[in-house]
């Protein structure tokens, strides 16, 4: 079942927020509601899957030389029919989400997965990549949305008028500010590091922690012990 | 040689390859993109003024001054105008320039929109709220003195949010000032049975 | 398994031989030293110091005793210096703050500031400022609300204010109101001793001065930072106040209003997040000043001490490593020139 591997390991184990810690851009700036998180997730997954098929279609015609040219402006194509299809079909979604939206084109996500996969795997395998590391990063920054927004505003806003509110909540203003994003962002990397090692450490599996990482001091993540 | 021309024509396939798609594209968007330009417009222009029964966004007049231009949007009831809508922006946000749309009718303001603004959240952002909007509607254009009571006018401020606040009054003066010193231009009836897409005085608008 | 990660072969720098000196004696000390500005508190703000310097106390060492306890560390908090994280949190807050929203406070100095860099002595940051600071950006009008406050003026008419003096001087620049207070000796002496508002453990200069010269006698801190930082503070004031008088206020009132000398004297001098050498403390100390002062003259926020000190704290690595003492015997001009050492 190679086509379910590659479809799950965006989720978790190769997850693009909190495992390769890529597209690190948006995750902090657009994820101040679940909405835009949302939004933003569906565009990249778009965009993710597209490119990742074209890519693979093409593999075998781009000339090793030229292939990351080729690559981006596959992306930037997509990026574009996103962007005027949003605007004119969900035009509040475009006004809050902004700028980020042409800047899809420069998350290394994508150019990462058409690089690192999608140049050197069959169409079929590609697709499944795609949509695997674009739920995993939908999810990782509706995960983090969540969080903001929740602290932050006291509310989760899904879609439109589907929300919900806290009554008389005073709001955690840091958290949906810029230095919130990266506080929560920090947070959340740390649940889950710890969550693998006790995962781990359950099923018997040895853990190495990183390399460069001080691991003396901080137990955070269990990786020291 | 060879090598070259391989990948100048690669390239160009594909980049001509993404530009067809992409003007088919723009095609298939591009007059839902205009409506919902239009339609997000109506919409201010809807929350600012009173019932109508034109297209104000149709029927404009544009003014020059100060170095800038100002279009001012009439709202009809069969035929005679019972409002004018206008955008302003000031530049003296905490966070960005804030862009409002006023309307006015019968010499007061009747309702003010925030259209775009980038005030910190849950502080300066609280400009958009009603309560603080409130207090500049079913005011007398000309008889209230449009500045902070701390700074000696007689709108109450946003605790805590005192700059952005002030932007906002100072986007209403600038627009109120121009109104008033045109108002005679800028309600001057043309009849709209002469000119089907309006405000042809001082420059249509197509 | 990586060497490096097991504490067995982790290589301690001196001191190998113990002087005696704890963490415990050095943090009961510094106590001891905010003691006067504790009573200057509770004597001025009476009911609500006691609240918030409990609720803080309580709130910064239950939150590190939760901590460790999760981390599965050794618990510590015998150490005090939770105690001390909490009360100089709590003398930086209004007297008004809602006591939930200190514990807010302790939650984000003690978890987010110290605790998640692994405890005492590993935090970058100011753990009391961090969460000052947190609380400034979330609930930033309940942070400068105020209560009430009569003004002794110089006509003995008493004015009431709900502004500190700095902030007070801040909104006439702004809105081209005439100064609110005169700065005569008679004011000026008023605010030295505590009586102006501002936060709990802010308002008495005296007080602090007198805690500080405690812990300079311990040892504890040395005079390099505090002087630098007021020095630096009071020569850019004089520059300004001499090209500018019509939009500045006197050099002495700088010294005594504010959080200067509860910034200069208590965190500015915090042993984890300064610079490491004298050089160093000198650099760190004038780099706050100008902060502050950039921040009080120019910037949108009254006060600026908080985010100076953050500022400078986020620099220390950078000053340890560029103001590195010479090693003996290395790197001298030459070798006839007397080394000192």
């Amino acid at each position: 079942m190679t086509f379910y591997r590659e479809l799950i390991k965006g989720l978790w184990r190769e997850n693009p927020i909190f495992r390769l810690v890529l597209g690190m851009c948006p995750t902090l700036a657009v994820t101040t509601s679940v909405e835009n998180s949302l939004g933003m997730g569906m565009a990249t997954l778009f965009v993710l899957v597209c490119s990742n098929l074209v890519v693979s279609l093409l593999r075998n015609l781009i000339p090793a030389k030229v292939r990351i040219p080729c690559f981006i402006v596959v992306i930037a194509t997509f990026v574009t029919i996103v962007d005027l299809f949003m605007n004119a079909f969900a035009h509040a979604l475009h006004g809050s989400l902004g700028l980020f939206i042409p800047l899809i084109v420069v998350n290394c996500v994508i150019l990462g997965r058409a690089e690192a996969f999608a140049s050197k795997h069959a169409l079929w395998l590609s697709l499944a990549d795609g949509i695997g590391m674009g739920l995993g990063f939908t999810l990782g920054l509706a995960a983090l949305g969540a969080c903001r927004e929740l602290l932050g505003a006291g509310s989760l806003t899904v879609w439109g008028d589907i929300k919900w509110a806290l009554e008389g909540y005073e709001p955690f203003l840091l958290a949906i500010l810029a230095p919130g994003g990266f506080i929560a962002l920090g947070c959340l990397l740390g649940v889950m590091n710890h969550v693998q090692s006790r995962l781990a450490a359950r099923s018997g599996r040895h853990v190495t922690p990183p390399q460069h990482l001080d691991c003396r001091h901080c137990v955070m993540c269990r990786f020291g012990k | 040689m060879k090598q070259t021309l391989r990948l100048i024509s690669v390239l160009t396939v594909i980049c001509a390859g993404a530009g067809a798609l992409l003007g088919w594209t723009n095609a298939l968007t591009r007059d839902r993109i205009a409506a919902a330009l239009r339609e997000e417009k109506l919409g201010a222009l809807r929350a600012v003024l009173p019932v109508y029964d034109n297209a104000p966004d149709r029927d404009t007049v544009r003014i020059q001054t100060g170095g800038r231009e100002w279009t001012f949007y009439r709202a009809r009831r069969n035929g005679t105008c019972v409002g004018v809508a206008f955008e302003s922006v000031s530049d003296q946000g905490y966070g960005g320039p804030i862009a409002v749309m006023v309307g006015v009718t019968n010499g007061m303001v009747n309702r003010v929109e925030i259209l775009r603004h980038a005030e910190t959240p849950g502080l300066g952002a609280r400009i958009t709220e009603r309560p603080f909007l409130r207090r500049f509607e079913q005011r007398s254009i000309r008889d209230t003195v449009w500045a902070l009571r701390k700074d000696g006018g007689v709108i109450d401020r946003i605790t805590a949010a005192t700059i952005s606040s002030r932007a906002v009054v100072d986007a209403l003066k600038k627009g109120l000032d121009v109104y008033l010193e045109h108002k005679k231009e800028i309600t001057e009836d043309a009849p709209p049975s002469l000119s089907p897409q309006g405000g042809v005085k001082n420059g249509a608008t197509p | 398994m990586n060497p490096q990660a097991d504490p067995r072969f982790v290589v301690s720098p001196s001191p190998h031989v113990h002087s005696g000196v704890t963490v415990r004696r050095i943090m009961l000390d510094v106590v001891i030293a905010m003691l006067p500005a504790l009573a200057v508190a509770l004597w001025f703000f009476g009911w609500n110091a006691l609240r918030l310097v409990s609720a803080c106390v309580v709130g910064c060492v239950a939150v590190e005793w939760l901590c460790r306890r999760g981390m599965r560390r050794d618990i510590g908090v015998t150490d005090l210096s939770a105690v001390v994280t909490g009360m100089l949190l709590a003398f930086n807050l209004p007297p008004t703050l809602p006591t939930w929203m200190a514990v807010v406070g302790c939650a984000v100095a003690v978890g987010l500031g110290k605790q998640v860099f692994g405890g005492i002595g590993y935090n970058p940051f100011n753990p009391a400022l961090v969460g000052r600071v947190a609380l400034t950006i979330s609930f930033p009008v309940a942070m400068t609300r105020w209560t009430p406050w009569r003004v002794p003026s110089p006509l003995s008419i008493e004015a009431v204010t709900t502004a500190t003096p700095l902030g007070a001087v801040k909104t006439a620049l702004s809105s081209g109101e005439p100064m609110p207070y005169a700065f005569d000796g008679r004011t000026l002496l008023d605010f030295f001793l505590g009586n102006q508002n501002g936060c709990l453990g802010e308002v008495s200069a005296a007080a602090l001065l007198l805690g500080a010269a405690y812990l300079l006698a311990r040892g504890w801190i040395s005079w390099h930072i505090p002087v630098t930082y007021v020095g630096t503070v009071a020569l850019l004031a004089a520059a300004v106040r001499a090209t500018d008088p019509a939009h500045s206020i006197p050099v002495a009132a700088h010294l005594v209003t504010g959080g200067l000398m509860l910034g200069a004297l208590y965190m500015a001098t915090d042993m984890v997040t300064s610079p490491m050498t004298k050089r160093g403390h000198l650099v760190f100390g004038a780099g706050c000043g100008v902060l502050t002062f950039v921040i009080r003259q120019w910037g949108g926020y009254p006060e600026g001490v908080s985010f100076s000190i953050l500022l400078m704290n986020a620099c220390t690595p950078l000053i340890n490593r560029y103001t590195r003492p010479r090693v003996f015997g290395h790197g001298g001009r030459s070798p006839a020139r007397k080394t000192t050492a």
